[in-house]
């Protein structure tokens, strides 16, 4: 970046690659392995016939402007640096050591010197007939503008084909201290220059015969030059003087139009005198500096210029382009159609000599007078306070002791100037009357003042009361009016508040975190009163559900009874048994017994004999032998064993021998049941260690 | 306590009281930041709205009275006016008594921290981060066709007026206001923001839009004449007392005779150019000699007047070294 305030200047900034299509060919080499080769279309698009807006970053003289541009040099500044290198223009080879060409170049025309094509064509007809560019499908858009020029005027006026570097270049500004900072600009931008000054002409004022500035209307184009850089003079054609002529125009073709009643007559030389004497604004003896003109349309030698300056006498635009301007809808379009309208002429029909088409991809046009550059307009301005109704101007005071010195003064508005609407009442402070409907419906008049005032005003001190509402904020002036500029501020912050979603649910979302924190705080201290309890409200420990749950359990575990209740029943009662007649028939059926044949067997016998007596039913009948059975068990007592040393727990200790049960198992020491008489069996056999 | 007077009344009290509480702990960090209480979003937010941005212009200026076409309008801020409108966003969500009381405890928290972010808005790389607590704030408003002629105007403001310095001073500088807020809230309405009041103010043309040309003849307006004066391009100096008719087309209106232009500068003694490229003169060496000043106009006290002719302020430059290397391998491969 650039030192604060300065800049530097650099000649050109050529791109690596111009626009067009290229091949990429990329291959690998490897030993041993054949990799095949890739190749990538690519294509660097650059403008070619329309100039995208956001590229422009300012133009002088500014677009529709009045001024005095008599000593500078038009420009327009690009933002992107690489802009007018982007494409190859062609034309005759440069030398070795050249600069590199640029194919843009900014051309100023006066009114009347070419035509502008009044809407967009179809970008094939954008130059001259019979040329093509190269890569036609090379396109950044459909239609573009096209500037017609007679061959007179691109000799005349054109930049040679040696200017056309010198006329672009590069500049690296520091933009810290202006509007751009923040946004992405980095502070390179190119600059194309005209090389044409665009002069006010003399013309004598009808009043006092004294010269007085003519303003005289110019055309900026930006142009592409592809393909065309043929056409553009050479240094070696040009003659040169150390003064220029103070004419218009160099050619005016509207002169030629307007006599072109009939293209015949102009065609067979014939009819242009009488045309040219009703030219309803022809001012004869415009002044002795002004020079001839070019005869431009066949045997039309009328002096151009004088009409050209006597077309102005009257500063306005013609109303011709002003009658297109207002029907037309769109305002892009009206302001276009406003700013061609001195160079919308059909001149092919006329013009006998060859002309030449360029495509246009920026055009603004403005009016060269003899006042108001940019230290004229600044120290013009009005300075003062906001509130004051007259500023001051520093300028020549026409009631001053001297009226050629420029001086300060106050700005008191011109009486021939139409008067303004009468300003609202305002005070001192800044405050001004402003028509009020009181909520009683009665029309009144309220103080009202913005953030900006004239003087300095204090701040409420930290600790003041903060408004909840607007209605707090109202207060009543001595004058018994009532004041509503802070209440209007509360209101209108609160709607820009509201408009943004985003703010109203981050600002709800903090305060109730806060708050939640805050509550969390002060719970966990009521709960606490004895203690001192610092609770984390950190963002992850503020968790007040936590918080009060712990502390609840700290609470019961001091006193159970009180908080938990009374405690649970050792046993539950068991399950009743439902049974469905005599218990004998139940388990006789249960156990697939007759139960009439054994009461039968218990009459003679007694019931145990019964008992003995009778064969077990079995499924399926068959019996297990003892082999079977023994074979069973052994598996089962096993099965038990493995179960068994896998559960014991180990022997942490050898000395101890008896680590009791399994530690942390709830177990109620009493009597050993089947599982401690194995575990103590197991022990027993294990082998001490 | 025991848990069975924890009545309504009591966590009524204890709501109370909590919304008097701000916990100072519960901060949110940010690395760029630092820490904050208030959330980082609703701080630039606020401060945002502190410079007005996003509020409709007639509450700023209104009546078209207070701002004629071409004028320029300083003041000074209405702090209450802006702390107004902030207690509106403030407001918002705000239902219950509790919700109220707990605003009212955070409100100066939020005024400090949101003083300290008005600083943070506008940030031009290259300058130092400042911060410090709120002070007064000025600025102006321009309603001109300066504004939407001229986009990217310089605007500086000096604590004390420091006309002899030629340099610029950054924004850090005690003797330099920083600025706050600069925006075009129209195409032809800009709008400044001070972090101070200014002794002076310097409007300056702006750098990417200075223009090139000749002099004319003060004294003849329609004089079909030119002069150039010179520089010396290896270091930017005026040549004084030297200078070149600017040469024209024969026969054609104001256009200059680039070549013979060219041929003029180099042959003038003392002016050093040429020689990078195979051209007389370079493109920007060309632009070096053509270059006008910038104007500069300073806005203060009358009384002050400049101790030296705003010309020697501006003196430009074209540092070749660190370009011609380039240049040769470009066109020279």
């Amino acid at each position: 970046m650039v030192a604060l305030g300065t800049f530097v200047l650099h000649s050109f900034v050529k791109p690596p690659v111009t626009a067009g299509r290229y091949q990429l060919h990329g291959t690998q080499p490897t030993a041993g392995i054949t990799v095949g080769e890739h190749v990538a279309d690519v294509i660097v698009s650059s403008p070619r016939y329309v100039m995208p807006p956001d590229q422009i970053l300012s133009t002088f003289p500014p677009a529709m402007a009045e001024g005095d541009f008599s000593g500078r040099l038009p420009q327009i500044v690009l933002k992107r640096r690489t802009l007018p290198w982007e494409r190859e223009p062609g034309g005759p080879p440069s030398g070795a050591h050249d600069p590199p060409r640029p194919w843009l170049a900014l051309v100023v025309i006066a009114e009347g010197e070419g035509a502008l094509s009044p809407d967009p064509a179809p970008v094939a007809e954008c130059v001259t007939p019979g040329e093509a560019l190269p890569h036609p499908e090379d396109a950044d858009s459909p239609v573009g503008y096209y500037l017609t020029v007679t061959e007179t005027v691109v000799k005349k006026v054109f930049p040679t084909v040696e200017d056309l570097p010198l006329l672009v270049h590069v500049r690296e500004v520091d933009i810290r201290d202006t509007e751009l900072a923040n946004g992405d600009d980095d502070g390179w931008l190119a600059v194309v220059l005209a090389n044409r000054l665009p002069i006010a002409v003399p013309t004598a004022d009808p009043a006092t015969g004294q010269p007085v500035p003519a303003p005289v209307r110019y055309l900026a184009c930006l142009l592409n030059l592809e393909g065309q850089v043929g056409v553009l003079p050479t240094d070696a054609d040009l003659a040169t003087d150390d003064t220029f002529h103070l004419v218009a125009a160099v050619q005016d073709l509207r002169l030629a139009a307007r006599s072109a009643a009939s293209t015949d007559l102009v065609v067979m030389g014939t009819g242009h005198a009488a045309t040219v004497t009703n030219a309803p604004l022809a001012a004869p003896g415009a002044g002795a500096a002004i020079g001839p003109s070019e005869a431009v349309a066949a045997g039309a030698a009328t002096p151009g210029s004088n009409a050209a300056v006597a077309a102005w006498a009257s500063p306005k635009a013609s109303p011709a382009a002003k009658a297109t301007a207002t029907q037309a809808v769109d305002a892009g379009v009206a302001v276009r159609k406003e700013m061609a309208g001195g160079w919308a002429i059909d001149v092919s029909p006329f013009v006998l000599e060859k002309t030449y088409r360029f495509p246009v991809l920026a055009h603004w046009s403005f009016t060269a007078t003899n006042e108001g550059d940019f230290r004229s307009t600044i120290q013009a301005l009005d300075v003062g306070l906001l509130g004051t109704q007259y500023g001051t101007v520093f300028s020549a005071d026409p009631n001053g002791p001297d009226p050629a010195q420029k001086v300060e003064h106050v700005n008191l508005p011109d009486p021939t100037a139409p008067p303004r609407p009468d300003p609202p009442e305002l005070a001192e402070t800044g405050h001004l009357a402003l028509p009020q409907t009181s909520r009683r419906g009665d029309a009144a008049t309220a103080w009202y003042r913005g953030p900006f005032g004239p003087l300095p005003t204090d701040r409420d001190p930290p600790g003041s009361p903060l408004a909840q509402v607007s209605d707090q904020l109202r207060t009543l002036t001595p004058d018994g009016r009532e004041d509503v500029s802070l209440a209007a501020a509360f209101e209108i912050g609160r709607l820009l508040g509201l408009s943004q979603p985003a703010l109203v649910s981050a600002l709800v979302q903090w305060r109730s975190e806060q708050f939640g924190a805050a509550r969390a705080h002060t719970v966990a201290g009521v709960l606490t009163q004895a203690s001192p309890f610092t609770p984390d409200v950190t963002r992850q420990g503020r968790d007040l559900g936590r918080l009060v749950g712990m502390q609840l359990m700290n609470l019961a575990g001091q006193a159970p009874e009180a908080v938990v209740g009374p405690g649970r029943p050792i046993a539950d009662p068991g399950r009743p048994i439902g049974l469905e007649g005599p218990l004998d028939q139940v388990v006789a059926a249960g156990l697939g017994l007759d139960l009439g044949q054994l009461r039968e067997q218990a009459g003679s016998r007694g019931m145990v004999a019964a008992l003995a007596s009778t064969d077990v039913a079995v499924a399926g009948g068959q019996r297990i032998d003892q082999a079977t059975l023994a074979g069973l068990r052994a598996t089962l007592d096993d099965e038990v064993n493995r179960v068994a040393t896998a559960a014991r727990p180990r022997r942490t200790d050898p000395g101890t021998s008896d680590a009791g049960p399994a530690a942390g198992t709830p177990g109620t020491p009493g009597t050993p049941d089947a599982l401690d008489e194995l575990l103590d069996a197991l022990r027993r056999e294990e082998p001490e260690r | 306590m025991s848990m069975t007077s924890f009545d309504a009344k009591v966590a009524l009290d204890v709501q109370l009281r909590a919304a008097k509480v701000v916990v100072t702990d519960f901060t949110e960090t940010d690395p760029d930041d630092g820490d904050h209480i208030v959330p980082g979003v609703i701080r630039r937010a606020l401060a945002g709205l502190r410079l007005l941005s996003g509020v409709p212009f007639s509450y700023l200026v209104p009546d078209s009275s207070l701002l004629p076409p071409e004028s320029v309008r300083f003041f000074y801020l209405d702090r209450n006016w802006t702390d107004a409108l902030v207690q509106g966003v403030l407001s918002i969500g705000t239902f219950t008594s509790a919700e109220r009381i707990q605003l009212e405890a955070l409100r100066e928290i939020i005024r400090a921290e949101v003083d300290e972010a008005e600083r943070t808005i506008r940030q031009p790389g290259g300058e130092e981060r400042l911060s410090g607590p709120g002070g007064a704030i000025s600025g102006f408003v321009m309603r001109s066709k300066l504004v939407s002629g001229w986009p990217g105007l310089h605007v500086r403001a000096y604590r004390t007026d420091r006309q002899q310095d030629a340099t610029i001073i950054p924004e850090s500088d005690p003797d330099r206001l920083k600025v706050l807020r600069m925006e075009r809230l129209a195409p032809a309405v800009l709008l400044v923001l001070f972090d101070g009041v200014p002794a002076v103010v310097h409007v300056e043309e702006p750098r990417q839009g200075i223009q090139f040309g000749a002099l004319r003849p003060d004294a003849e307006p329609f004089s079909a004449a030119r002069l150039l004066p010179l520089r010396d391009a290896s270091t930017g100096a005026d040549l004084p007392g030297q200078h070149v008719p600017v040469p024209f087309r024969r026969d054609s209106a104001g256009v200059i005779h680039m070549r013979e232009l060219r041929d003029r500068i180099a042959g003038a003694p003392g002016t050093n150019v040429g020689g990078n490229t195979g051209m007389s003169v370079d493109a920007n060496e060309f632009a070096l000699e053509m270059l006008r000043f910038p104007f500069r106009q300073v806005f203060g006290d009358p009384a002050n007047e400049p101790s030296q002719p705003l010309d020697d302020v501006f003196r430009p430059k074209v540092s070749f070294a660190m370009l011609e290397a380039r240049f040769r391998a470009v066109i020279q491969p």
